[in-house]
């Protein structure tokens, strides 16, 4: 009689792969924001910071300075899509700090009343046309964006470096030629790091230190600025602390480890 | 019947449940009336066109090279069988943005063969044909196994009287290994069919997302999220109505085979 499987292979272990490719798929898409713990391995405090990605190299080296003024108080980075940070804390994620990378989300979430303080503005950046080391599209100014020849990255206009770019281009009446809508400007940065794309309209945060994507140099003004406001999350626990970090932020250590990397002073 | 043993039931209604209320959850959500009017957004209808497009092209590429691979796998002995079937599970256990990375890196502007490629003037990434690239790396893996399984159960005797009467291999593969295999194939046509349609991860990250070109149903999915949660499941709504249609139509034909 023949084995209704073959060896090795009994029904089991075929569905137990098509569970794995399952389970790979949808922790994709629980994965968009990234937790770094912090070193620390007491057991004391934490503190969780809900931060735009394009401020999370600036804010994660705050946040390791704050640990060190705070010994036992462990603050744990949450990376992710502004929006999708918004999205988190309505379906009830618990953090203790909010910082978006422009104003207009933060006003939602206080619409929503998911923070509990004011707003301040704690760094600021420029959005920046990017291309790969080399500049191998040879482009100079924003119209090369409308050139169909080119692979064009932005943002998509939901996420705040896309409204950004869609607001600065129409004003100047460029239809730019996009090939493809990243979620993100750290994303959109991606494409330029592997080559993929010619140019990309990004946050200047996102520019990095490796000399892998490089700023096209603009006439001032014409392409806009953004802010990146911090508040006090609505459901947090820990709200001494979390005023502590944000008050950490506007200081002066704060602020030259946000500027140390790429963000422009609040 | 006979009556189903607790220790099997208990857990069989648990899976049931596991697997049916997440989607019947979706409704309490959205009132399914509005999904008509959500079809009619050039957002929805651009991105189910794209969606059925791709994974129909993508599955019919699963088919047309995953059947004669499974044939070659399931025909050879025990230790190259079991080498062969560790290389067509490992994109499945590699993430999908992982196996997108990895296209990129081999497909892509400056990739291995992609560098070549566009030499000729072809450039996979941002484009439809990129979509189903990634759709059928994604895929192809369901077709095997399934394919494959089907294959080694076909009695063999059945092939060699074929031969016996003069029929070429390829001859016999088409007249009797198929036609009797085939209720396991259509079941890995539907798998590698339904991976397709949902596939995200290695879409987005090898082929991007542009409304139109790239932007599937899953992708668009994504983005409506950024707008309201209920966007984003009308969306999916949409993708799972979809589903449910082609899959009834399909059962008339050869659901019931398998």
């Amino acid at each position: 009689m023949k084995r209704p499987y073959p060896r090795g292979m009994s029904r089991m272990r075929f569905l137990g792969f098509r569970v794995v490719g399952i389970i790979g798929a949808s922790a994709l898409s629980l994965t968009a924001c990234s937790l770094h713990q912090g070193d620390s391995g007491d057991s004391g405090a934490s503190l969780i910071v809900m931060v735009a990605s394009s401020a999370s190299t600036g804010v994660t080296a705050a946040a390791r300075a704050f640990e060190s003024e705070h010994p036992g108080l462990s603050v744990l980075i949450s990376a992710g899509g502004s929006g999708a940070l918004v999205r988190q804390l309505e379906s009830g994620t618990t953090a203790d700090v909010l910082i978006t990378a422009n104003t207009a989300t933060m006003i939602a979430a206080q619409g929503k009343q998911l923070v509990s303080t004011t707003p301040v503005t704690v760094a600021t950046s420029r959005l920046v046309l990017a291309v790969p080391q080399g500049n191998p599209g040879r482009v100079t100014s924003l119209t090369d964006l409308s050139n169909p020849d080119l692979v064009v990255a932005l943002c998509v206009v939901e996420a705040p470096c896309g409204a950004a770019a869609h607001a600065a281009l129409s004003a100047q009446g460029i239809n730019a030629a996009a090939d493809t809508y990243e979620s993100d400007s750290g994303h959109a940065r991606g494409r330029l790091a592997l080559c993929e794309a010619d140019a990309a309209l990004i946050w200047a945060a996102d520019l990095g230190a490796d000399d892998k994507v490089l700023e096209v140099r603009l006439s001032a003004g014409l392409l806009p600025s953004t802010h990146y406001p911090a508040a006090v999350v609505a459901t947090s626990t820990n709200t001494t602390s979390a005023n502590q970090f944000v008050l950490f932020l506007l200081g002066a250590r704060g602020q030259e480890a946000l500027t140390s990397h790429g963000l422009g002073p609040k | 019947m006979r009556r189903i043993p607790v220790a099997l039931l208990v857990p069989a209604v648990v899976a049931l449940a596991f697997l049916t209320l997440p989607v019947v959850a979706l409704f309490t959500r959205v009132a399914v009336v509005d999904l008509p009017s959500r079809l009619r957004e050039p957002l929805v209808l651009d991105a189910l066109r794209l969606s059925v497009v791709t994974s129909t092209i993508s599955t019919l590429l699963c088919v047309v090279l995953g059947v004669p691979l499974a044939w070659v796998i399931a025909r050879r002995g025990l230790r190259l069988r079991q080498l062969l079937r560790i290389l067509v599970v490992l994109p499945l256990v590699l993430p999908p943005v992982a196996g997108g990375i990895s296209l990129l890196v081999l497909l892509g502007r400056n990739g291995l063969v992609g560098r070549m490629l566009a030499s000729v003037g072809v450039s996979l990434p941002f484009t439809t044909a990129g979509t189903i690239v990634a759709q059928t790396f994604v895929a192809l893996p369901f077709l095997v196994l399934a394919a494959e399984g089907a294959f080694r159960n076909v009695d063999q005797r059945l092939e060699d009287v074929a031969a016996s009467l003069g029929a070429s291999q390829l001859r016999v593969f088409r007249r009797v290994t198929v036609p009797v295999a085939a209720p396991g194939i259509v079941a890995g046509v539907v798998l590698a069919w339904a991976r397709a349609l949902g596939e995200f991860g290695a879409t987005i990250t090898f082929a991007g997302s542009l409304p139109g070109r790239t932007e599937t149903l899953p992708l668009a999915l994504y983005r409506a999220l950024e707008q309201s949660t209920e966007a984003a499941i009308s969306v999916g709504l949409v993708l799972l109505a979809f589903s449910i249609a082609v899959l009834l139509l399909l059962r008339e034909r050869w659901w019931t085979l398998s």
